[in-house]
């Protein structure tokens, strides 16, 4: 029995972290959410103090497998703006995740009654990796070629009036969506001043709160778990704070398998021992 | 790296020293830089002049490669090699590249299929030529096939699920994985043990690290990742590399202390941070 | 020749790259934008050496009635057939877009998904007190998770002494994870650096085909 539990097939484990998962999504529980002081808190707080009509550009460092994570977190942020009254302007690394990620992100700013030009802005995809952003970062309108994601004219956009370089005299914070490279990396080595945050998966957390003693990274959200906290700061609960209770469910699977595992090595161990 | 990159950040226009940049740790970085380049040279000339080289301590994930390739050859199934992310450019590569000269040539010896799944195009192309002259050396350049080299866009879930496919689809009977992964590391290791391949990583994601020490027999962690060219082949010039490195890691410890002594002292006066930021 | 050639270009490119960006005088449409630019053409046209190749495989799969070779047909009709209406209709038109973001996301965040269901059989094997090692990294674990549920938050309250289980794993990720990783991005770095300097001097040389 012992022997048979210590080789335990997968196949057991994958259906029970299914029902773990199906059940609270289905018939949701509402467990309780602590929000993470170090992380979570000090992002919500470093936008909460900015000025009213402060510019916060958003890069989209991550492609739609990512979804799940990273839409909840882009949508607190934005509720977090409406509320402050600060601009956006959207930009990304990454080619596949801006396209993805655009029409919801205008989606929502028509909810809050945004005018496209005015409060925010979307400049879309630039080829050219870490030299393009230098470009940009000296002179923002000749890097970004002038134009849009929809190839409108920096000058017939009035928010881009105001937009000239990129330094923390311009964009008072970047909020950066990260799943991989290219990503933080390129803010903090070559534009150290401009404040940053970063909405991370979950699977790049470890390696991002090293970050955050150092200044280099003045809040973070970790996950999906860092998205609900956050839309139990902004005041409204979405997607993340719905899928809680299925990952906080699948902790506790987790925790009570390698429970069962020890005990079934250790147990196994003993027999065997007691055989010799 | 991030001292010569922070470097490359201009503000204005004006130099800030004679014609260096003005940004903080410009001066600073390009010293650090020469620094460690004279120490290299230093040690790779010395090893070109016969002068002994200290012995490179043992790495279990690269004696394994041998351990892993004889299984692979007795149970006639083939080893597998992939990486990603890495384009031609990335250090990633090379340090690959030095894994799979030294894992084609003994899989070419033995008669063993060998396959490469390459992310990248321009790197798929580099890894074709870097693996017909391991076979080459090896004595059997007929042994190369059109398929060794398999190139799957890097997009991360398709090439995951693509290489997935192959794992399960040839049961390789060892499976490496080197270069930098992201949350893709789970699957391919996971994937992996439940073939029962012998499986080896060297990453330097230390987000990553986790998942491929839960599933892997062997992870080779950070700049071990980057040893193998000069462990594996032995060869002294490139070990004198490595002997530079560990030099360079010592004297980056002692600034690291100095830095926090200087700041306990006096932060104000804290010569470490002041020279670092020149 | 056939040496010497690659390791000189490598070398000057390499020389002007380094300077240009500590340097005053660089300009990021410089030399370094430039080598940018010539990769990317580069990888453009490469793009379609991959077709390419590709191709061959697959083809010579399908030739040879390979197991699994209607894969291969799937994927070259695919492949081809998305690219040819693509270059017809340009990557702006809606039936394009349509197709990507109806098929792609979801296949990409179901395989995305499937990193719980490993993360659960690997958990399960591989988080066993064997040795002390294994032990402390099992307990941060299950601290960790357990710390992320609200069962955590019932157990040692986050508004308790030392911050509940809450305070104990902040300090965890952000105190010994921290260190730990800054070690190791230290070493990654000097590795780097010594791995790059081999190509620079011509030491490492085996993407140029030779041991």
């Amino acid at each position: 029995m012992l022997e048979k539990l210590n080789n335990l097939d997968s196949r057991w484990m994958y259906l029970a972290l299914v029902i773990v998962l199906v059940i609270p999504i289905i018939k949701p529980i509402g467990m309780s959410i602590s929000v993470n002081k170090d992380l979570t808190q000090r992002m919500y707080d470093f936008i909460e103090n900015l000025p009213p009509d402060s510019l916060i550009m958003f890069d989209i460092a991550s492609s739609s497998s990512s979804d799940t994570e990273i839409t909840p977190m882009i949508y607190a942020v934005m509720e977090h703006m409406a509320k402050k009254g600060h601009k956006l302007l959207v930009a990304g690394q990454w080619e596949s995740g801006l396209a993805y990620w655009s029409p919801k992100i205008d989606e929502r700013a028509k909810e809050y009654g945004w005018k496209y030009g005015v409060d925010y802005v979307n400049i879309g995809f630039k080829a050219g990796g870490t030299a393009t952003w230098r470009a940009i970062g000296q002179d923002f309108w000749k890097g970004a070629v002038g134009v849009d994601i929809n190839g409108t004219p920096f000058e017939e956009l009035p928010l881009m009036a105001r937009i000239k370089k990129i330094d923390p005299e311009t964009i008072d914070l970047i909020v950066i969506y990260e799943s991989g490279s290219p990503g933080m990396e390129t803010w903090i080595t070559y534009f150290p001043t401009v404040p940053l945050v970063k909405g991370s998966v979950a699977a790049e957390i470890s390696s991002s709160v090293r970050y955050i003693p150092t200044g280099q990274l003045k809040g973070l959200i970790p996950g999906m778990r860092g998205a609900a906290e956050y839309e139990k700061l902004v005041g409204r609960p979405g997607i993340a704070t719905q899928l809680m209770d299925a990952q906080s469910m699948s902790h506790i699977l987790v925790i009570l398998l390698i429970a069962l595992g020890n005990v079934a090595y250790f147990g196994a161990k003993k027999k065997s021992a007691e055989a010799r | 790296m991030s001292l010569l990159l922070a470097a490359a950040a201009e503000t204005t226009k004006v130099p800030r020293w004679g014609i260096f940049v003005d940004v903080d740790g410009a001066v600073s970085g390009f010293i650090t830089a020469i620094i460690l380049m004279a120490i290299t040279w230093y040690f790779v000339t010395a090893a070109r002049a016969g002068r002994p080289m200290p012995q490179i301590r043992k790495l279990a994930g690269l004696d394994a490669i041998d351990e892993a390739i004889g299984r692979a050859t007795e149970m006639g199934r083939p080893v597998f090699l992939a990486n990603r992310t890495a384009g031609v450019g990335s250090v990633h590569s090379f340090a690959l590249w030095g894994y799979m000269g030294y894992i084609a040539k003994l899989c070419a010896q033995y008669d063993t299929p060998f396959v490469n799944i390459a992310g990248d195009y321009l790197a798929a192309a580099v890894n074709e030529e870097v693996i017909k002259q391991s076979y080459l050396e090896a004595g059997r350049p007929e042994a190369f096939r059109p398929d060794t080299v398999r190139y799957v866009p890097g997009d991360q879930w398709a090439w995951t699920s693509a290489t997935s496919g192959m794992l399960k689809r040839e049961l390789p009977a060892a499976t490496m994985w080197i270069g930098y992964f992201y949350a893709e590391s789970m699957t391919l290791a996971e994937v992996g043990a439940q073939i029962g391949a012998i499986q080896i990583a060297a990453t330097t994601n230390t987000a990553q690290l986790p998942f491929f020490i839960a599933s892997c027999d062997y992870t080779l962690i950070g700049e071990e990742e980057y040893a193998a060219s000069a462990y594996l082949s032995k060869e002294p010039m490139l070990t004198g590399t490595l002997v530079a490195e560990d030099v360079g890691k010592i004297i980056v410890a002692a600034i690291v202390v100095l830095g926090v002594i200087a700041e306990l002292v006096s932060p104000e006066a804290n010569f470490v941070s002041k020279m670092l930021q020149f | 020749m056939k040496r010497t050639v690659p390791v000189i270009i490598t070398t000057v490119t390499a020389t002007i790259v380094f300077l240009s960006i500590v340097l005053f005088k660089t300009d990021a449409a410089g030399w370094p934008g430039q080598f940018d630019r010539m990769r990317q053409f580069m990888a453009a046209v490469m793009m379609f050496m991959g077709m390419a190749n590709m191709t061959r495989v697959h083809g010579s799969a399908i030739r040879k009635r390979d197991r699994n070779w209607m894969f291969s047909v799937w994927l070259l009709v695919i492949m081809f057939a998305y690219a040819i209406f693509g270059m017809a209709v340009g990557n702006k038109n809606a039936t394009y877009r349509w197709i990507y973001d109806a098929f792609i996301p979801p296949i990409n965040s179901t395989m995305y998904a499937m990193v719980a269901f490993y993360l659960t059989s690997a958990s399960y094997k591989a988080f066993r007190a064997k040795t002390l090692d294994a032990a402390l990294m099992m307990a941060c674990a299950v601290w960790v998770m357990l710390s992320n549920v609200p069962v955590g938050d019932m157990l040692w309250s986050s508004e308790s002494w030392l911050g509940g289980m809450a305070g104990v794993r902040d300090w965890i990720v952000s105190v010994p994870n921290s260190a730990v990783s800054r070690g190791i991005a230290v070493g990654t770095f000097l590795g780097g650096f010594a791995t790059q300097l081999r190509v620079f001097l011509g030491i490492e040389r085996r993407h140029l085909g030779q041991g």
